[in-house]
């Protein structure tokens, strides 16, 4: 039986040095996270006041809430979930081909765009890394 | 047309998804996740956020179906749907560990439904567990939660012949409920 | 009088042009695109900062002046900038191949794009 997601260090190592490699780029950044499909947190970065496994169970119920949404009107598979708020934006989307989550606050130094390209960017290379190597 | 809100609730691997599919005139909109817990409950997959389905009874009735996540992890999304709901079917499956108190430990989490409109549980899996049998649960909860008026009932969540015996025995108290608060407050 | 697709069509047009995006730079996104050859996303939210810093490091200087293009030479590609005249908080973005591209036509054709473009 293989190990779970969130409990395979090489998943975490690779995880985490995704985002640092994010928060190099854009010091935006706030608080960034791992999770899998069902609410458990493979890795986080920053932001300690955040309690990251509560944090991962409401990202995967806002990705799943997200999906149904997009299903039920047939505008194809989702891209990104934004939550704009006024002193920041959180960005998820699914990591492509994987039963994982990227979800990432920002504060407002920088443009939602910033924010978007780099969360599709980081998930993109996640999915790169973990199709690659089974 | 009468509108119901119901929320099926119990932990992990209850039956309450497969009980919403059951029942529901509607495609139900599932948010189903792969899970990592299979050594807890071995099923591919887990809610995460919630069910929903809807049945309208005889022509009457309308009755919404939510479903919560049985995980505590997604305890927040409990307190949200809990806010919208009137009644519970309350599910534990016979086979789970400690079922008997996991039944006690629900009910409490969610007790603010029996004083809004009423429960009725529904003990899943019997076939899988021939024990506690479903006079044991009445006893305990008897004696556990003297008061309160339950109906603790042996069910397949797959029988839709069960199922809405199950709803209407609920449906039926919570309009009782409502008459009597509709009388008492006339009588005042 | 040009649309946002047809300036765009129109600068790609140009020798050595691989790309062009139209951006917003309040929200760092996309109005439009055409071309390929790198990500217009990535460039675009990029892009947006550095238009910012530049004004920044303007207003910083005291300098009452507003930018009227920015030319970035990398060693095989250029890379123009040009917030538009009617409105400052939208720029054109034109990326060349520098070993085929003009770039004094290519900052003409960028300027003419600009006076003709109506949102």
């Amino acid at each position: 039986m293989s190990t779970a997601l969130h409990k395979d260090d090489r998943v975490i190592d690779l995880g985490r040095a995704h985002l640092v490699a994010m928060k190099e780029l854009c010091s935006s950044l706030v608080y960034a996270a791992l999770l899998t499909d069902d609410g458990f947190e493979v890795v986080r970065l920053t932001k300690s006041e955040i309690d990251g496994g509560r944090y991962a169970s409401m990202a995967s119920s806002m990705q799943a809430l997200s999906e149904a949404v997009a299903r039920e009107l047939r505008i194809g598979s989702g891209e990104y979930t934004i939550i704009a708020s006024q002193s920041g934006h959180v960005v998820q989307l699914r990591v492509p081909g994987h039963p994982l989550v990227l979800s990432a606050l920002f504060d407002n130094d920088e443009t939602l765009g910033k924010a978007l390209a780099s969360s599709r960017q980081t998930a993109e290379k996640i999915a790169a890394v973990l199709t690659a190597v089974p | 047309m009468a509108e119901h809100v119901i929320l099926f609730a119990g932990p992990m691997g209850s039956g309450k998804t497969t009980a919403i599919e059951t029942l529901s005139d509607i495609e139900v909109v599932a948010t189903e996740a792969a899970n990592t817990e299979r050594d807890i409950v071995d099923k591919p997959t887990t809610t995460v956020a919630l069910d929903y389905g809807e049945i309208v009874l005889g022509d009457e009735e309308k009755v919404r179906l939510y479903g919560i996540p049985g995980q505590r992890r997604f305890d927040f999304m409990w307190s949200i749907l809990r806010e919208r709901a009137e009644g519970m079917i309350l599910l534990v499956n016979n086979d789970a560990p400690d079922a008997i108190a996991t039944m006690i430990e629900y009910l409490d989490e969610f007790g603010e439904l029996y004083e809004r409109g009423g429960v009725v549980i529904g003990i899943t899996r019997t076939d899988i567990s021939r024990t506690p049998a479903v006079a044991d649960y009445s006893r305990a909860l008897a004696k556990a939660r003297p008061g309160l008026v339950v109906p603790v009932l042996g069910i397949d969540p797959r029988s839709a012949e069960h199922m809405r015996m199950a709803l209407m025995a609920l449906i039926i108290n919570i309009e009782m409920r409502e008459t009597w608060s509709t009388r008492e407050a006339e009588t005042v | 009088m040009s649309t946002i697709t047809e300036t765009l069509e129109d600068l790609i047009s140009v020798d050595g042009a691989m790309c062009a995006a139209l951006v917003d730079s309040a929200s760092g996104m996309l109005l439009g695109k055409a071309g390929t050859g790198l990500d217009l996303e990535v460039a675009a939210a990029g892009n947006t900062e550095v238009v910012r810093a530049k004004l920044k490091t303007i207003k910083a200087l005291g300098l009452d002046d507003e930018i009227e293009d920015i030319l970035i030479s990398l060693s095989s590609q250029y890379h123009i900038i040009r917030p538009l005249a009617a409105n400052p908080e939208v720029f054109l973005y034109l990326v060349l191949d520098r070993a085929k591209a003009n770039l004094a036509l290519a900052r003409i054709k960028t300027k003419s794009g600009d006076a003709q473009l109506v949102l």
